[in-house]
């Protein structure tokens, strides 16, 4: 893999809404290039908070941030929305545009490109997402489905290097979320920094190779999937269950039916294990 | 002699038809091309100063805190929300709420005169409610004319402590004839009567209104009385809309 | 595409004309200039003109059905009617007597006057609705605050115009849920209860959308936005063809007027 590309770090970040009770309270980490995350944590845990720290929509009253070694103030935050795109849980909170071309663009507009520029990235991340026909189309008339795809475009032609996508899932059918899948994977293969938050552990340890898990506004853990989903106590604590494929896999190795070697992520690779 | 009455008749089940088709109409937006020229412009510059003062009011809210877009924006999508959805009814019959008493008391008669005009744009482009050339017209009655009574009822009853359900009724239900009286000036200053001239003219067009207007006016009171008692049961912080600078009333 | 909004058929076919690859300023143009030519002349022969080539153009061109243009004529109908009617009757006497009746309470006359008075009434509003439907049933909201802007209507009021637009189908979606909810729960069951279920719906989407209205500041910030919003504007140009429909008709239109000065003249 060569030598790692570090992206984004923070440095003690707490932010507190109004009400006064922390959203994020003492949060450091850092985001290499090309890293697949999951981030996981209950309802309020702080995740959505952390997501719009790093991108520059909310300003954390402590800590710092850099972005490739530069340190963000608030003058310059601006870098964060750059470089780090979120895709939102609801469609309907980001979409704005009156047409799906219009609102692909709107974010490399914001950015000041060139017209010619902007228009090349639109279409570009339109094709990537299959939806290259739907230019006139009014977002509104959209099914939920395509709405998302619709956004996650959006990100795509702002062409920043992470990209976050939060609870990605939580509204869609079946065959969307494969549809997600794929598209966050080869995302990943492309080179992006890859940030999803949800609640399904086995999407996570599917995807992730590194685990966030927040509660309360703190970071708990950060680490490897594996060590992640093998601390018994972790996951009892934030109410995470243990991905089912690791389930079975540690049922079967009780029963002394596989062979070792490194846990498996897949069915396939489980299967591989078999005695 | 039989003719006559055949003909008297005739014109009887007209005007029977009509009244049975006419609660159909909601609010009452004066139609594309029903004023001349003239009008439409005189109406549009008696909206102007409202209209800046409006203007001036949000930019300020803007400038304290920018976020306040999409709160004015809410509003406003709210507004035409309100009065494009159809009230329950018993006949099957369709008419709306003209929401002007409810955004005044909520958000002031300043911001409610910009919300008000794009809520009429888009009524006038999307429904084909009203029109473009009797924007004006349209502006003065329902978005400027009505919820400054709205407000100042509103106000006058709090100065007198009239109870608070009464006030919010009258605020409603008076703005909302004050609307409709407004529109019967409007158009008898178009369409003077031959003989009786404007003030003539003014009575019939109250008259032909009436029979939906009146009962409308009573809805849109008991609606906007029952829409802010809902609201009081909500958290008061929801309720601080911080950006029209004005809590909900007590 | 789904056609959610039954009620909005006019913002539905405005995205499918034919008439939407027309340039947009040449329409508003085209709009403006029919609309005064139609309520500033007050003359049937204009507005039956203006009318027909205005079904025309939606119709042929537009390719909106006539039966939803036949509907969609409905909507003024009433009100156009009901202002006829008072602009007709006349309670004293007066006038080219054409018509009356009495009875102990009340008389009522018909006169000449009124009666054209009445006709182009109904003529001249017809005709001016069906300007504004070539208008809207091809031009999207979005193409309309486009042309605003060139024109240096302030930045608030477009941004609030263009998110007031958008937020629309977002409540009304809200609302056609929050209604099915209730009448699974059998909000709707007679008057009384639909009524208190109906403010119970708005209050609530009230609470709701001024929640939201902070998360969607969120994400337009997220996405770069700093104080003015800016589209990508698709570019229309005027062509020949559409030059010459309008060309025509405002050709066709003077003719009229001066016809009918010269008429006056002489």
């Amino acid at each position: 893999m060569g030598q790692k590309e570090r992206l984004l770090e923070i440095k003690k970040i707490s932010f507190f809404y109004e009400q006064g009770k922390p959203a994020l309270k003492d949060v450091s980490l850092s985001i290499d290039k090309g890293e697949k995350i999951a981030v996981l944590g209950a309802n309020g845990a702080g995740k959505s908070t952390f997501f719009l720290t790093i991108n520059g929509v909310r300003v954390p009253q402590e800590g710092k941030i850099f972005y490739r070694g530069e340190e963000i103030g608030k003058k310059n935050r601006k870098i964060l929305a750059e470089h780090i795109g979120i895709v939102f849980q609801e469609a309907d909170n980001q979409i704005i545009g009156s047409t799906v071309k219009s609102e692909v663009a709107f974010g490399p507009i914001n950015q000041g490109l060139s017209i010619k520029k902007v228009e090349e990235q639109t279409i570009g991340a339109m094709r990537e997402m299959g939806i290259e026909e739907w230019g006139d189309r009014p977002p509104h008339y959209l099914s939920g489905g395509e709405k998302k795809r619709v956004t996650i475009a959006d990100i795509l032609a702002m062409m920043p290097e992470i990209i976050v996508f939060d609870e990605p899932t939580a509204s869609l059918d079946p065959v969307n979320v494969d549809m997600f899948e794929q598209v966050a994977m080869r995302l990943s293969k492309e080179g992006k920094t890859v940030l999803v938050s949800t609640h399904n552990v086995d999407f996570a340890y599917r995807f992730a190779e590194r685990i966030l898990v927040f509660a309360e506004g703190q970071l708990l853990a950060d680490g490897n999937s594996n060590d992640i989903f093998s601390n018994q106590e972790l996951l009892q604590k934030n109410h995470l269950k243990k991905p089912i494929i690791l389930e079975i896999y540690e049922l079967l190795k009780r029963k002394g039916k596989l062979a070792s070697g490194i846990m498996p992520k897949t069915l396939v690779e489980l299967e591989a294990l078999l005695l | 002699m039989l003719k006559k009455k055949q003909k008297n008749m005739a014109v009887l089940i007209v005007v029977c038809l009509l009244f049975s088709i006419m609660p159909t109409v909601n609010a009452m937006h004066i139609m594309e091309g029903y004023l001349s020229p003239g009008y439409c412009i005189a109406w549009g510059i008696l909206c102007f100063p409202f209209l800046v003062m409006g203007y001036l009011n949000i930019k300020r809210k803007l400038k304290e805190n920018k976020r306040n877009i999409t709160l004015y924006a809410m509003a406003g999508a709210f507004i035409f929300v309100i009065s494009s959805l159809k009230i329950p009814s018993v006949t099957g019959s369709c008419s709306h709420m003209t929401g002007t008493g409810l955004g005044a008391i909520l958000f002031g008669p300043m911001a409610v005169s910009i919300l008000g005009i794009i809520v009429l744009v888009f009524q006038a482009i999307l429904l084909a409610h009203g029109g473009l050339t009797t924007l004006g017209a349209n502006t003065f009655s329902m978005a400027i004319a009505g919820p400054l009574l709205s407000f100042g009822i509103y106000k006058l009853c709090q100065k007198l402590k009239i109870n608070r359900r009464v006030s919010v009724f009258l605020a409603a239900c008076l703005g909302d004839l004050f609307t409709y009286c407004i529109t019967s000036v409007q158009l008898a200053i178009a369409y003077p009567s031959m003989k009786g001239g404007v003030l003539a003219s003014i009575g019939k067009f109250l008259g032909v209104f009436a029979p939906t207007q009146l009962p409308l006016a009573v809805l849109e009171g008991i609606l906007t009385v029952l829409i802010m008692m809902a609201l009081e049961t909500y958290a008061k912080p929801e309720l601080m809309l911080a950006g029209f600078n004005k809590k909900v009333p007590e | 595409m789904r056609k959610i909004h039954s009620y909005f058929v006019i913002d539905y076919y405005s995205y499918r004309s034919g008439l939407g690859r027309w340039n947009p300023l040449l329409k508003i143009i085209f709009t403006l200039a029919a609309l005064l030519a139609v309520i500033g002349t007050e003359d049937i022969q204009i507005a039956g003109i203006t009318f027909l080539c205005m079904v025309v153009l939606v119709i042929k061109i537009g390719k909106v059905p006539l039966e939803e243009y036949g509907r969609l004529l409905m909507v003024p109908a009433v009100f156009i009617a009901t202002g006829a009617i008072v602009v007709l009757l006349q309670f004293e006497d007066g006038g080219t007597l054409l018509w009356k009746w009495q009875n102990p309470i009340l008389e009522v006359y018909i006169t000449k006057e009124n009666l054209k008075r009445a006709s182009i009434l109904v003529a001249k509003s017809f005709s001016a609705v069906s300007v504004l439907y070539m208008l809207s049933l091809s031009t999207p909201i979005g193409e309309i605050l486009q042309e605003l802007k060139k024109w240096h209507m302030p930045s608030i009021v477009l941004d609030l115009m263009y998110l007031i637009y958008h937020y629309i189908f977002i409540l009304l979606e809200i609302n056609h849920k929050q209604k099915e909810a209730a009448k699974a729960r059998l909000g709707y069951r007679d008057w009384r209860t639909a009524i208190r279920t109906f403010a119970k719906e708005l209050s609530n989407l009230l609470i709701l959308s001024l929640q939201k209205s902070n998360t969607y500041f969120d994400a337009m910030e997220a996405r770069g936005y700093c104080g003015e919003l800016n589209f990508l504007v698709e570019k229309k140009p005027v062509t020949i063809s559409q030059l010459l429909v309008v060309g025509l008709y405002l050709a066709g239109i003077i003719f009229l007027i001066l016809k009918k000065w010269q008429g006056f003249y002489l």
